[in-house]
């Protein structure tokens, strides 16, 4: 008899292990579970924050120019595009239409066409008196003044030159546009 | 019926003290519970003093349900409490606020139906171990009888503390939140 009570005993103690083991993996569990959905809730990084200031930069335009932070006006729409993205061509047609109605017109456009090959001219040509046109390869000082992490990427500046808002797919952008 | 009278005292003793150590452990977590004891529709001028009170009444259920003598007092005292916390969560669902349940301390659970089932079962655990000591024969429970009832009530208490946890594990997974098409 004595050896059934001490194995009743051990016996029950086990199952309170368990329970106790399972009561935090469950706790744990549910932590997880809200951890996960914050992280589902969010949209894939763009480029910057929106809300921040974009890093410092010198860069030269296709036609000549020179420009560095403090030349970026405000309400500025800048894009980055590359040669070699199809989801880049799909945009085109939007990005044209938007360029066009873009108060202050093409200071207020910059179109930044990253990539290193022979490419990029043609595809920088296309943008000819519509924006500001960058070609910089993907380490350039525009790409990561704006910290972009993937293509295409677009971004707003608003009136005080900061990040207003972000976005992969143009049509996602709040613009204004000029009366 | 000694071991209904031990399991009740043991379930509700363990299910308070979990209670106060909950809300007393870190200050933050009483300030939490004196911040929801306001949202209960109780005045803001008078909340500090309410959570205390609760606290504190808690706090004297667990020290009266330990000593056998005073048992039966703890038992009444713990039925009044709970009857008292489930008017409070009633009325404020009836108001349609959801304040949540820091009746743990922690834990961001808003209250529900299930906290009002939980504190009804566990008023009725205590007029059964009224019952119980009423019709309990001898005076101190022998050794199976310890036994018995702390099998039982132990893991009963840990499922009552963290029934929310448990609620949570069988409630349908939160809907995956619409993913932005990022690339259109």
């Amino acid at each position: 008899m004595a050896l059934l009570t001490v194995a009743v005993v051990l016996v029950a103690v086990l199952g309170l292990l368990n329970l106790v083991l399972m009561l935090g993996v469950i706790r744990r569990l549910r932590e997880h579970s809200d951890l996960l959905s914050d992280q589902q809730g969010q949209p894939p990084a763009v480029m910057l924050e929106v809300g921040s200031i974009p890093g410092d930069f010198v860069s030269s335009t296709v036609d000549g120019r020179v420009f560095s932070r403090a030349d970026l006006p405000p309400m500025t729409l800048v894009a980055f595009l590359s040669p070699s993205c199809e989801h880049c061509e799909e945009q085109l047609p939007v990005l044209v239409d938007r360029a066009r109605t873009m108060p202050g017109g093409t200071e207020h456009v910059w179109i930044v066409v990253v990539g290193k090959g022979p490419e990029t001219q043609p595809y920088a040509e296309q943008f000819a008196g519509l924006a500001t046109v960058f070609v910089e390869p993907g380490t350039g000082a525009l790409p990561l003044a704006f910290g972009v992490k993937g293509f295409p990427a677009f971004g707003l500046l608003d009136e005080r030159g900061i990040v207003a808002s972000t976005a992969f797919g143009i049509a996602r952008l709040d613009l204004p546009v000029a009366r | 019926m000694r071991a209904l009278e031990l399991t009740a005292r043991l379930l509700l003793a363990l299910v308070f003290l979990a209670a106060v150590v909950g809300k007393l452990r870190t200050r933050a977590g009483f300030a939490e519970f004196v911040g929801s004891v306001g949202q209960f529709g109780v005045p803001t001028r008078w909340a500090s003093p309410v959570a205390r009170l609760a606290v504190a009444t808690e706090a004297a259920v667990v020290v009266l349900l330990t000593v056998g003598r005073t048992a039966p007092a703890g038992l009444v005292l713990a039925a009044g409490l709970l009857g008292v916390l489930t008017a409070a969560i009633v009325g404020a669902l009836r108001r349609g606020a959801r304040p949540a349940c820091r009746c743990f301390g922690v834990g961001a659970a808003p209250i529900g139906a299930r906290h009002v089932i939980r504190n009804v079962v566990l008023a009725v655990v205590a007029l059964l171990g009224l019952l119980g000591g009423a019709t309990a024969a001898g005076s101190s429970p022998s050794g199976p009888t310890v036994l018995l009832a702390v099998g039982v009530a132990v893991p009963l208490a840990a499922v009552v503390v963290r029934l929310d946890d448990l609620a949570a594990l069988f409630a349908p997974t939160p809907s995956r939140p619409t993913r932005p098409a990022g690339r259109h």
